[in-house]
């Protein structure tokens, strides 16, 4: 990362442990409370889509992950410990609630929805392919390819948050990257070949 | 099966090389901000679980002060200070008085009960006194009649066994 950019990160997370500070000298602390949930919301939100493939859900358990901060606030050590704490509580929710809509572990690439939201500076082919071919992997593995790259996690970090092996981890997103690369190159062949 | 960092690194390693990048992967799972709209209805349920504890603790003090309210002083006392001062040296000599009753009648049933017992006592005392001083009599007679010559024996004649 640039000079600048380690700058931006601390300044951030300086403003977060102040934040994190006034939230929990209740009661004055809604509005700071409000840029905590502004600051983490995307990554909390994109979880929980990714993980459930449904928005409206995604949203519902989103807005719990932060109510129940809320009434943990007063724990929370820091502002790296707030990350990993919502990253944690996320993933935790994400999984039991999967577990309770007892969603079949996989699902056919034709029956996946399309992404609700757009990426604007990623290539949205792309996206659209590579979110639908996410929807096509088991659960688990689905958690772990979000973890590692849109939170950007080690596999000993993705071990740590799910509560299994390292070695399950790796494993798993060895396989899930096989998986992807296959699916994705069906995909793009088919529509190199459409274009020619 | 074992996998270790080097199987993942040849798997993330493969796909720079092939349709798929790594860059093209992070960014195709970019964090989506839900929006600010997102936050306002989590602040509106924030505020919602704010009332309701509140509403939850006040009732909760409610029912607390419902319990204890036979412990507070009744509402006439705390018009008249003055008032409340003479009714509660009323209640206090009143107490002591009814106190020092008990205290005399406890103190007589005491007195009483001793009396009763020192009758008892001399009347035991009386009762062994006669029972020892019919014993005495009783045995200096056998004493005497024990000591008495016996009359010198006719032949032919069988003592005869006097009782006593």
């Amino acid at each position: 990362m640039s000079p600048e950019g380690d700058a931006l990160d601390l300044a951030r997370q300086a403003k977060m442990e102040l934040a994190l500070k006034e939230a929990q000298a209740i009661p004055s602390g809604q509005a700071a409370f409000a840029e905590i949930v502004q600051a983490h919301q995307a990554m909390v939100f994109s979880i929980a889509w990714r993980y459930l493939q449904d928005h409206s859900l995604a949203e519902d358990m989103a807005q719990e992950v932060f109510l129940e901060l809320y009434q943990s606030l007063a724990g929370i050590k820091s502002a790296a410990h707030l990350t990993y704490w919502l990253r944690r509580v996320a993933v935790h929710r994400c999984i039991d609630l999967g577990r309770r809509r007892k969603h079949r572990r996989e699902q056919a690439l034709e029956e996946t929805p399309e992404p609700v939201h757009e990426q604007p500076e990623a290539d949205p082919f792309l996206t659209v392919n590579v979110q639908s071919s996410l929807a096509t992997l088991t659960e688990r593995q689905r958690m772990m390819v979000v973890l590692r790259y849109q939170e950007g996690l080690g596999p000993a970090e993705i071990a740590e948050v799910m509560n299994v092996p390292v070695n399950t981890v790796k494993s798993n997103l060895h396989r899930s990257l096989e998986e992807l690369r296959k699916k994705l190159s069906r995909k793009l062949g088919e529509v190199r070949y459409a274009i020619l | 099966m074992q996998f270790s960092e080097d199987n993942l690194k040849e798997s993330e390693d493969s796909l720079k090389e092939d349709s798929l990048k790594e860059d093209d992967l992070k960014n195709a799972l970019r964090p989506v901000d839900p929006g600010p709209a997102f936050t306002q209805r989590v602040m509106a349920r924030v505020s919602q679980l704010g009332e309701a504890e509140a509403k939850a603790k006040a009732a909760a003090a409610h029912r607390k002060a419902r319990r204890f309210a036979w412990l507070a002083a009744p509402r006439w006392l705390s018009v008249r200070p003055a008032w409340s001062a003479a009714v509660a040296a009323l209640v206090l000599v009143i107490g002591l008085g009814l106190g020092y009753q008990q205290y005399q009648r406890v103190q007589q049933q005491k007195e009483r009960a001793q009396v009763e017992e020192a009758r008892k006592a001399k009347e035991a005392e009386r009762q062994v006194m006669l029972a020892l001083r019919i014993t005495t009599e009783k045995l200096n007679h056998v004493f005497k009649r024990v000591n008495e010559p016996l009359a010198p024996e006719q032949p032919g004649t069988r003592i005869r066994r006097q009782s006593l």
